[in-house]
């Protein structure tokens, strides 16, 4: 039997190692900027796949929720009074036969009421849906109706904002548009489509581009550069096919 | 990491159903996290105004 107790021998054996401060601190750092490191990484996988996987399940059940919506959404048959028509006419004259548009109830706040088609655009030539509002919640779906504005297809200046670079970045190549392209947009009353007039990019606080406008427009706001919400891209476009587009345009 | 796995309380079946309880709300709480920074840092989803 030996005399040295356990605990000894074991403090001889294995004796604890003093770390300097300096080893200390390149530790912490170390540890540090690894999970700083970790969570940037986490940080940008989530916002480029998995945000973009939600916004995909989602769109192809608001495409579905539209489609339904296009059947049950009240739509109704008004006079059309193009605007600077003079209230007071002569009453000599015979009153011209008055001109019609159909227009449609706006729908509740988050209901997918419209897909977006555009032709040249990779990404959004099977159509995305657009949902009514433009909170956070409602953009996560990737593109809403900004509401207060006109609704597609109808007079003014209907405005659609969507996301550039996360949750499925329908407005991803909104960029690559120039005048002449083509936009459609399908509705409760039927489809419209506009053609790109203008690309402009502004701060995100002017809100002249979101203004009413002689006319039919549609105004598509999306976040610019890519990958920074520093500024926004705008691209106006003018009715030219529809159902109220010939009343409407002329 | 398995120094606080088992200094979860409780039998081995507790903690591993505490671990993962912990889990979850970590990995719900980091998405959260993510979220807000990418909706008001690099992607505000293009509104005006």
């Amino acid at each position: 039997m030996s005399d040295v107790s356990e605990e000894a021998v074991v403090l001889e054996v294995y004796p604890l190692p003093k770390r300097s401060p300096a080893t200390r601190a390149v530790r912490f750092f170390g540890w540090l900027f690894l999970g700083v490191g970790l969570f940037l990484l986490g940080f940008v996988g989530h916002q480029l796949f998995v945000t973009t996987w939600f916004a995909q399940q989602n769109n192809t059940e608001l495409a579905a929720e539209a489609t339904s919506y296009f059947e049950t959404a009240e739509t109704t048959v008004v006079e059309y009074i193009e605007p600077g028509t003079p209230a007071l006419v002569d009453p000599a004259e015979p009153a011209p036969s008055p001109a019609t548009i159909t227009i449609e109830e706006a729908p509740p706040a988050g209901q997918a009421f419209a897909i977006i088609r555009i032709p040249t655009i990779d990404r959004l030539k099977d159509g995305w849906s657009v949902v009514e509002g433009v909170t956070r919640t409602d953009l996560r779906n990737g593109a809403g109706h900004m509401p207060l504005t006109p609704l597609p297809g109808q007079p003014g200046n209907a405005v659609i904002s969507g996301h550039r670079t996360t949750y499925g970045a329908p407005f991803h190549e909104l960029d690559q548009l120039v005048p002449g392209d083509l936009i459609e947009v399908e509705t409760a009353i039927g489809a419209h489509t506009y053609a790109v007039r203008e690309s402009v990019i502004v701060r995100p606080t002017e809100l002249w581009v979101i203004q009413d406008r002689p006319g039919a427009w549609l105004t598509l706001t999306t976040c610019h550069p890519k990958f920074s919400s520093r500024q926004r891209l705008i691209v106006f476009a003018e009715l030219i096919d529809g159902p109220n587009a010939r009343v409407i345009v002329g | 990491m398995k120094r606080a796995f088992l200094s979860l309380p409780g039998p081995m079946p507790v903690k591993v159903i505490l671990a993962a309880v912990i889990v979850v709300v970590a990995v719900v709480a980091l998405f959260f996290i993510y979220d807000w920074m990418g909706s008001n840092l690099l992607d505000t989803g293009g509104g005006i105004g």
